[in-house]
């Protein structure tokens, strides 16, 4: 069985996950009240039986707080899919790689927003894999095919249309 | 006996042309362009078919439609490449691929996992042709009957299907499913066109795009533990020769009943019109779920849950260009474009399609059987090196697979709006993952809501509330919907306390 | 570089057979405007594959052929929000440097003046290059019990209409004038949904893009489908006119039967609103340049557009394609039906 402390997290995060889901209903429900009724139907069908769901859910929850805590991997598994697969316990003393990883998918969107795709894609590839100490040579030629794929098959082959960099926007250009 | 000896005849001479010249090599063009935009997630068959359109306005009408149809065959077969190897579900097509396919990469078994899904797709066309060339006349007078309540019925029922058989719990299968039903309803309202919960972003008046949703719900999470456990996708080399042609065919074979199952779905699906690959594959995943004896070992890599939903969407596939060019009527998206371009070239929809054309029709199943032959076999020679990609170390995979990924998210609208949806389907992905909330659900209500909306709204109109109870094929839906939803506590209460059937890591 | 690596991407999808006619040399000479060498764009107001991309990239090739110095045609997909956000798009987003146009039809067009919508474009700023017309012919199922005129104006049964949210206004007005009892259907997302809940009797009439109709008589007339009457557009000189191709000259307009039948509603609130709809039909898909850019540009893009309509290939491509001919209204022929149509959408107009 997982420690008390996994257990807990856990289920506080399915408390969060259950309040969230009721506070949105409510408010597509609130938002629902300006709109003429002929286009409300079907949201109100949904919201309302989100609401009643996770009332059911809830009560369930609170009847029986321990249904959903995470067990222990099968005996069938083998551990790394077991610990891929499996709830909050795989992610225990992981936390501060998680927030790195989170950081990186997060620098990539906002570069790319800043400097656009055919820019920050290869620069990401190039910094990533300097950064984990690979191999100068995999690092810039990532970079270079990354480039070379978006400049030539995307833009100039499909012509397919990034949207404008913000640093372009800005200043101009 | 005469009726089935006309469709037999129809179908060799169909099936014969496709070998002629210069028909072959055209319809070869099409599938090597849609195998390559397969590969790449997010593409999708769209863009292959946008790049040959301009080609094909020039080529004799019969050359165009099988280049054409080559593109449609193959790209949901490659999209099970990434899907499998990496994790990455490129079109929601692949999705329910992944689910059991990915699994089994990490076993090592990557290459049993693609053989299987290939010959899955091969039996899948084979059998609902056969299907087809027997029940067209019925498949007929099915059409005929589904109007808007049927329809929205159908919808549901897929969605019940795939919230309560995911996950541990039907309750957070519903809950999910209802997020995406109601993520489904951002933008403007069908029938008054009333922009509906968009804010002030005139990005959400389109509504939200699925692709980066997918993409960010499913492969970021993957992405994310790959890279934190930092080792290779394949914890085991026993795999490592990758070949599993043979081992992916015993699969199969063992299976047929299954791909029987899963085909007549898929040919019912595909033939009626506007519900798409999605309800098919699902559909299909469903049943595999719901007819095993080990239901619990779903999303762990069961070889069925690749087979499953491969089938359906192959089979699918020949059953949607059916009432596309008899009745002027898509089957799925694909097919919404490819009949505004046959229109163009010179095709004339209409019942003759199935009368005196029906050479014709059944040249483009036909393109789509054989289609789905030649991209396995290309397929089987590019896995070789394909496969490698399990095994190369996650410091080197991740930057790539990320990059991919974002860029094919960016191809949903071409704006930064996708970037931002993947980020937050991403950051909500992995607290499902780990919170072990099923996503699958999430996703088809996603898809299913922008169907199932317009089609309550004239149900509605149209017939009041009769139509629950005066249309019998409704009748027969709701119960179905009924038993979907009973089904865990049934297999619960059968089982004396082991949960309900689940496919983790959903 | 750019156009030798098209073609070796174009060698590598669909081989080479096709290419001769797509970059066909063209007519390189005009006054103080040349394209050469240049790529310009055509931002066009549906997804891909859907029929106004198709047409746009149908028309593509031979704008290269008749613009000065024949440039690369590349298209800007940005469908959605009724056409608004190709238009935000073109007005905000583009260069006016002479190597951009937007396209939105005529309803998007509207949303500019009635303001209630979140529009960023101005029409009184950019520049009218021209429009494609399109106009609806309105069919009925056979056991509608309305086959024909005649049958249209004594119908005693309800007629389901089967619609798109933009058009509503119109059938509304029409059949509050003409007395006969309706109900509308307006949720059908697509053609396609309309088509098959005809084909069911969920609805048993609903009007046809009169490409499409023209297209697919044959069928429609097997299926038992009548075409009734038509919306029409407006010609120049401000009157509701039917389109003519296909045969399409014997199916009156709405205006056509109002004036016949209930001559005492013409001039009244639901005659206007009529003609508000039926005005944007002639101007249906426009095509417009952004704001700023210079006259001369204009210019050789309008006149690119009323060539490329002249062209015989392309008139020929064009029928082969969507069954009839090309119907183009140049620049500025077009500009006051536009004006027109605007001042008829603003807020109350009627």
């Amino acid at each position: 069985m997982a420690d008390p402390e996994t257990v807990r997290v856990a289920r506080a995060i399915d408390w969060i996950l259950v309040v969230l889901f009721v506070a949105t209903s409510v408010l597509f429900i609130s938002l629902l009240l300006d709109l003429p009724p002929r286009a409300t139907i079907f949201p109100w069908f949904v919201s309302v039986t989100m609401v009643l769901v996770a009332l059911v859910y809830t009560a369930g929850n609170l009847r029986n707080p321990a249904r959903w805590d995470d067990k222990p991997a099968e005996s069938g598994d083998d551990e790394e899919t077991a610990a891929a697969a499996i709830g909050i316990v795989a992610l225990r003393g992981r936390g501060r790689e998680i927030l790195r990883m989170f950081a990186a998918v997060y620098i990539l969107g906002g570069a790319i927003m800043l400097a656009g795709h055919l820019v920050a894609v290869p620069l990401f590839i190039l910094a990533y894999v300097l950064y984990r100490r690979e191999s100068w040579v995999l690092a810039l030629g990532g970079a270079a095919v990354f480039f070379l794929v978006i400049q030539f098959v995307f833009i100039e082959g499909m012509d397919i249309v990034f949207p404008e960099p913000m640093l372009l926007r800005w200043f101009g250009g | 006996m005469g009726v089935i000896l006309f469709i037999a005849g129809a179908f060799v001479n169909g099936f014969y042309k496709v070998f002629t010249w210069p028909v072959f090599p055209m319809m070869m063009i099409g599938i090597v362009a849609g195998m390559i935009v397969g590969l790449i997630p997010g593409l999708g068959g769209l863009i292959a078919h946008i790049l040959l359109i301009p080609f094909a306005l020039q080529m004799d009408p019969l050359n165009a439609y099988v280049m054409l149809l080559g593109v449609y065959a193959v790209t949901t077969q490659t999209d099970s490449i990434p899907a499998v190897l990496l994790g990455v579900p490129g079109t929601a097509a692949a999705l329910a691929t992944s689910l059991d396919g990915y699994p089994m990469a990490k076993r090592g078994e990557a290459g049993r996992a693609l053989c299987a899904s290939y010959y899955a797709s091969i039996l899948g066309t084979f059998v609902a042709t056969a299907i087809f060339i027997l029940f067209l006349p019925g498949l007929r007078a099915l059409v005929n009957n589904f109007s808007s309540p049927e329809f929205f019925m159908l919808v549901m029922l897929g969605l019940v299907m795939a919230s309560s058989l995911s996950g541990k719990s039907a309750a957070r299968g519903l809950l999910m499913g209802g997020l995406g039903l109601m993520i489904s309803m951002i933008g403007q309202a069908p029938g008054t066109g009333d922009t509906r919960f968009a804010g002030p972003f005139l990005y959400l008046w389109e509504g939200m795009p699925l692709i980066p949703i997918v993409l960010g719900l499913f492969a970021v999470p993957e992405v994310i533990d790959l890279a934190i456990r930092n080792t290779t996708i394949a914890s085991s080399e026993v795999g490592r020769k990758v070949s599993g042609l043979w081992t992916g065919f015993v699969d199969c074979a063992r299976n047929w009943w299954l791909v029987v199952k899963c085909s007549v779905v898929g040919v019912i699906t595909g033939f009626i019109p506007g519900l798409g690959g999605a309800v098919a594959e699902w559909m299909s995943y469903a049943i595999a779920v719901a007819s095993d004896k080990n239901p619990d070992s779903f999303g762990k890599g069961n070889v069925r849950g690749v087979i499953a939903p491969e089938t359906g969407t192959a089979s699918h596939k020949p059953g949607a260009i059916i009432p596309t060019v008899a009745f002027g009527i898509p089957g799925n998206n694909a097919m919404a474009v490819l009949l505004v371009v046959f229109v163009i070239i010179g095709l004339r929809p209409g019942p003759e399609m199935l009368d005196t054309q029906l050479d014709l029709t059944f040249t483009m199943v036909s393109v789509v059987i054989v289609g789905n032959i030649v991209a396995a076999l290309l397929a089987l020679i590019l896995q070789r090196w394909l496969v490698m990609l399990c095994f190369i170390r996650a410091n080197l995979l991740v930057p790539f697979i990320l990059a991919a990924m974002i860029v094919g998210a960016t191809f949903a609208r071409l704006s930064f709006g996708d970037i931002m949806v993947f980020l937050a389907a991403g950051t909500l992905g992995y607290v499902f993952k780990h919170a072990d909330w099923p996503r699958v659900p999430l996703v088809m209500g996603l898809i299913m809501g922008r169907i199932a909306e317009p089609y309550l709204f004239s149900t509605v109109d149209r017939y009041n509330y009769e139509w629950l109870y005066t249309r019998p094929i409704v009748v027969v839906l709701i119960i179905f919907i009924c038993m979907a939803l009973a089904a865990p506590y049934y297999r619960r209460w059968r089982n004396k306390g082991a949960p309900g059937p689940r496919i983790r890591g959903s | 570089m750019k156009s030798r690596f098209k073609l070796a991407l174009a060698a590598l999808v669909a081989g080479s057979a096709a290419l001769g006619a797509a970059f066909a040399p063209g007519d390189a000479a005009a006054q103080g405007v040349s394209f050469k060498g240049k790529t310009v764009s055509i931002v066009v107001f549906s997804p891909p594959g859907a029929p106004p991309d198709l047409w746009f990239r149908q028309i593509g090739p031979y704008l290269s052929k008749h613009l000065p110095g024949n440039p690369e045609v590349r298209y800007i997909n940005k469908g959605g929000g009724g056409s608004v956000v190709a238009a935000n798009y073109t007005y905000n987003a583009l260069k006016p440097d002479g190597t951009n146009v937007g396209s939105f039809n005529a309803p998007g067009a509207a949303e500019s003046v009635r303001g209630k919508r979140k529009v960023q474009f101005d029409t009184s700023k950019m520049s009218f290059i021209g429009a494609q017309t399109i106009t609806r012919i309105v069919g009925f199922r056979g056991d509608s019990g309305t086959t024909d005129l005649n049958s249209f104006v004594k119908a005693t049964k309800k007629h389901l209409i089967g619609l798109q949210a933009a058009d509503t206004p119109y059938y509304e007005a029409f059949y509050r004038i003409m007395g006969i009892d309706y109900q509308v259907f307006s949720a059908y997302p697509r053609f396609a949904q309309r088509l098959q809940a005809m084909r069911t009797g969920e609805i048993n009439t609903t009007p046809f893009a009169h490409l499409t109709w023209v297209q697919n008589l044959s069928t429609y007339k097997k299926t038992d489908f009548h075409a009734v009457y038509q919306m029409g557009y407006m010609d120049g000189s401000g009157e509701i006119v039917p389109v003519t191709v296909g045969g399409m000259d014997k199916v009156p307009t709405g205006h056509s039967i109002v004036k016949k039948h209930k001559p005492k509603a013409v001039g009244s609130r639901d005659w206007k609103i009529m003609t508000s709809v039926a005005a944007g039909q002639g101007v249906a898909r426009e095509v417009w340049a952004p704001p700023g850019t210079e006259a001369k540009y204009v210019a050789a893009w309008r006149k690119a557009f009323v060539a490329t309509s002249n062209d015989a290939q392309y008139k020929a491509d064009h029928q082969k394609a969507w069954g009839v001919p090309m119907s183009w209204i140049p620049g500025d022929v077009g500009e006051p039906i536009v004006k027109k149509y605007l001042d008829m959408n603003r807020p109350g107009a009627f």
